[in-house]
């Protein structure tokens, strides 16, 4: 801890405790077996112990050792003028950091995590994300700063800062294993607590409910369906060893949806799970509605190899059939419901309405329309939160 | 627990929540406005005029009250250094120390509210205010 007393009259002070001392110095007492570097630790014999040592410092910790050092640093005031005419500091809460610590057990899990976490986390500032962090509604009154920054601060890591009224929250790896979560604030209001140091429980209450809030949002980032390039692939061309070079597959081609339609047919679990592309071409020309002369069985094979070459169908060895392998149906499933039941629809609806639609009353339209309905109006929230702008 | 930590508890060793830094502003109330001063001068150091005189010796005082209590204490009276973060330059200084001791006193010029006394030097009655000024601030490092 450290005590700064201005010299001249009226002796204002500052008085600075770094909690990470204090607890290495109980622990040390108890017999504790700890690593300590900086201000952190990394090793902990007993954690249970140490977030109860840590829990432990109250407000009279403070007054107390604030108070002693104050005392013997301002002579110029007599014991007797401190009781009778109260000379004798109050202490309030200048700056203040909280800090939740992650352990991990493995390097390689912080620094993949971290990554992702940098990647996803950068809209994170948001004002609607910052009134979800810090709990306090922000209002066109508000003045202060509101933005989130990557920042280089020599470490490792780069660190996520998001600023909210007089301070921040931020969070970075330290020593290679730590992920470290530390809200701060140079005034205490902006957390709705007084500044009198008797308010240290409310204090770690509001913080530790920032870190919470803050760890619940970046879960809600990282569990949502993001894209992590798994649809790119499949779109992009396959070149197989021999050079051949395929085209991958189009979410929106007639004949590729043809091709799934064949392959997710009932009659081929029926059938063991294998066939032959004579077994699938009529029923895509089916869905086509083509004639053989329309569409050949070389293109059904053309349009087959596609999925092929994705590892989506394979060939039986010595044999002429062919069977659906890994996810190849839950991807032809996912790629013509989206089709059929999401994407067309919605384009018809969007693009070609029908008039007389929008003077129904709610409850007078059908249930598959308002159900489409709504997910037009959720997509609109959706690009509103990922910042894309709604289609007018 | 918050679903963060839930999510990756298996690849956690263990956790732990503290402050990391508090910092507390201290403030002698009586002595905030220039009135109450005054009122303490009169009743407990019999009715000193608060001169210019009178504020410069109580900062003398004190820098004499220190260099003797660095002598007591083994506590070097150093200038705080530009260049390196202070929490780095005292480390040596605080690994010694045994604890509730002072390990170091730095120097440095600093901010300060401070109460001067406006008027000429022989002045029995000068104005009294709060003024921001550059001070040598005086900071005592102790291990808890």
């Amino acid at each position: 801890m450290f005590v700064r007393v201005c010299p001249y009259f009226p002796f204002s002070a500052r008085v600075c405790l770094n909690q990470h001392h204090w607890l290495a110095i109980r622990m040390t007492e108890e017999g504790i077996d700890f690593q300590q570097s900086t201000n952190a630790f990394l090793r902990c014999g007993n954690p249970t112990r140490l977030q109860e040592l840590a829990d432990s410092l109250t407000t009279q910790d403070l007054l107390r050792c604030g108070q002693k050092w104050l005392a013997t640093f301002t002579p110029f005031i007599t014991d007797q003028e401190r009781r009778q005419a109260g000379c004798q500091h109050r202490l309030f809460f200048s700056q203040v950091e909280y800090c939740d610590n992650l352990i991990f057990h493995r390097r390689a899990a912080v620094e993949e995590l971290t990554q992702r976490l940098l990647d996803l986390n950068r809209n994170i500032g948001q004002p609607k994300k910052i009134t979800t962090i810090f709990g306090r509604k922000i209002t066109k009154e508000y003045k202060g700063k509101l933005q989130s920054v990557i920042e280089d601060l020599d470490l490792p890591n780069p660190v996520i800062r998001s600023h909210y009224g007089h301070g921040f929250a931020k969070q970075y790896v330290r020593d290679d294993r730590l992920l470290r979560t530390e809200p701060a604030t140079n005034n205490v209001y902006d957390y709705g607590v007084n500044k009198n140091v008797e308010n240290l429980p409310q204090l770690r209450t509001a913080m530790s409910e920032i870190i919470d809030n803050y760890h619940n949002v970046q879960q809600d980032v990282l569990e949502t369906f993001i894209d992590r390039g798994q649809l790119g692939k499949l779109a992009e061309p396959t070149v197989l060893p021999s050079g051949r070079r395929i085209p991958g597959l189009k979410l929106d081609h007639p004949r590729q949806l043809a091709v799934m339609h064949s392959l997710v047919r009932f009659s081929n679990i029926a059938a063991g799970g294998k066939f032959t592309t004579a077994d699938l071409y009529n029923p895509a020309l089916e869905v086509l509605g083509l004639t053989g002369s329309q569409y050949s069985l070389a293109s059904f094979r053309y349009d087959l190899s596609k999925l092929r070459a994705k590892g989506l169908v394979e060939k039986v060895p010595r044999s002429r059939r062919y069977r659906l392998v890994g996810k190849g149906y839950s991807i032809c499933v996912a790629f013509l419901k989206l089709f059929e039941k999401i994407y067309a629809p919605l384009t018809a609806g969007l693009l070609v309405p029908f008039r007389g639609d929008h003077a129904l009353a709610e409850e007078k339209r059908c249930a598959l329309d308002r159900l489409y309905q709504r997910i037009c109006d959720d997509l609109d929230e959706l690009f509103r939160a990922v910042g894309l702008k709604v289609a007018a | 627990m918050n679903a963060f930590f839930e999510h990756h508890k298996d690849s956690i060793q263990f956790s732990y929540r503290c402050f990391d830094r508090i910092l507390l502003n201290g403030l002698i109330q009586p002595f905030q406005q220039p009135e109450r001063v005054l009122g303490f001068f009169n009743v407990y150091r019999k009715g000193t005029r608060v001169t210019r005189k009178v504020l410069t010796g109580i900062a003398d005082q004190f820098q004499y009250w220190l260099k003797n209590r660095s002598e007591k204490w083994g506590a070097p009276v150093i200038e705080a250094p530009d260049e390196q973060r202070r929490d780095a330059f005292v480390e040596s200084y605080l690994r010694d120390c045994p604890a509730d001791h002072v390990a170091v006193i730095l120097k440095a010029r600093e901010p300060a509210r401070i109460l001067v006394a406006i008027g000429a030097e022989n002045n029995n009655s000068p104005h009294l205010e709060f003024k921001q000024r550059w001070v040598q601030s005086v900071q005592l490092l102790s291990q808890r």
